[in-house]
């Protein structure tokens, strides 16, 4: 299945959430306005998220990127992990 | 005291823009020349988008195309912007990281007060607006975006000078989560342009902001490098490239 959503959460930049999934999420692009440094560490990112359970909760999903972006010192600007995450679940609602 | 290269105001296409950029940022890097403030101008006007953005989404292509504006990815992320040529001035500074705050929050706050120290000698009183917009009474007048690599930082940044803003949205698709939450009606609202608050010429703005880029700065004149403009050259092949601009 395809799932897509956009989120603008207040005083964070515009994120788009392309995905598709079955029982497991097989692909993601995570798109928008916002900044990661280095930029190329966004792929470190959406591959964390590949093969998580589609029914994961929001809080799993966070965690996933918080961890990601810790042990890759990975600067997020104008995005969180929270509001990927949210905007994840909501690309699967 | 550093001693800052200055590049007058140029026009190139959005690829060479680009390009130039971030051959200054490699040369940079590799201390082969000075740290840089370069200003510019798109000839043919041209959209540019954020990193991590996808072209499809944000821009109206098939429009572009068909009016002759150049549309181009950035290595820095941000949004999608229109660089009309006769609305608006661009700028590029890039130096190595230690000039700057370590805080990327602080360092847009500091190189963004540049602009706004230049919009104050035209008589435009602006305000920082993170993460890294300029704006007046709310509305946007300056968009600004970063990047840091190898120990560089690379900032580029528009000031609106003259914007159509109905041309403008008509290239850009704005999506209405973007604005769902700036208590503003329409994608429109959201800007403002330096002609419509200062009758100042083009000419005027571009010395404020050279005026307020170099105060206290020990600085020269200088152009690209031979290394440099081999490398934009290189480096255009990347920038005109489908694979790069629609790699989302």
């Amino acid at each position: 299945m395809h799932g897509e959503s956009k989120l603008k959460s207040p005083g964070e930049k515009l994120i788009s959430i392309k995905l598709t999934y079955w029982d497991r999420i097989d692909d993601i692009q995570i798109l928008g306005d916002f900044f990661i440094h280095p930029e190329e560490s966004l792929a470190l990112l959406e591959n964390s998220i590949k093969g998580m359970s589609a029914g994961a909760s929001e809080a799993e999903f966070a965690e996933t990127i918080r961890l990601t972006a810790d042990r890759n010192s990975i600067s997020m600007i104008g995005i969180s992990p929270e509001s990927v995450a949210k905007a994840i679940r909501m690309a699967m609602s | 005291m550093t001693l800052w290269r200055i590049m007058q105001l140029e026009e190139h296409n959005a690829y060479a823009n680009m390009a130039i950029d971030e051959a200054i940022l490699e040369s940079v890097r590799d201390a082969r020349s000075n740290p840089t403030i370069r200003f510019y101008r798109w000839n043919p006007c041209a959209v540019s988008i954020g990193r991590f953005q996808s072209m499809n989404d944000e821009v109206n292509v098939s429009r572009c195309t068909s009016e002759g504006v150049t549309c181009v990815r950035r290595i820095t992320g941000g949004g999608a912007v229109y660089h009309d040529y006769d609305g608006e001035l661009t700028y590029s500074i890039i130096g190595k990281e230690v000039l700057f705050p370590k805080s990327i929050w602080e360092s847009y706050r500091v190189i963004c007060g540049r602009i706004i120290k230049g919009l104050g000698k035209i008589g435009i009183n602006a305000e920082f607006s993170p993460i890294n917009d300029i704006t007046v009474n709310g509305r946007k007048i300056s968009g600004n975006a970063q990047t840091r690599r190898e120990g560089v930082l690379l900032q580029h940044g528009t000031i609106l000078y003259r914007t159509d803003v109905a041309r403008m949205f008509s290239l850009l698709n704005v999506s209405k989560e973007k604005i769902s939450d700036k208590m503003i009606k329409s994608a429109e609202d959201r800007v403002t342009s330096v002609y419509s608050l200062s009758k100042v010429s083009f000419q005027e703005l571009y010395e404020a902001i050279m005026a307020a880029m170099t105060e206290y700065r020990e600085f020269e004149m200088g152009e690209l490098s031979p290394i440099e403009a081999s490398r934009a050259s290189e480096l255009v092949r990347t920038y005109s490239s489908n694979s790069w601009n629609f790699s989302r």
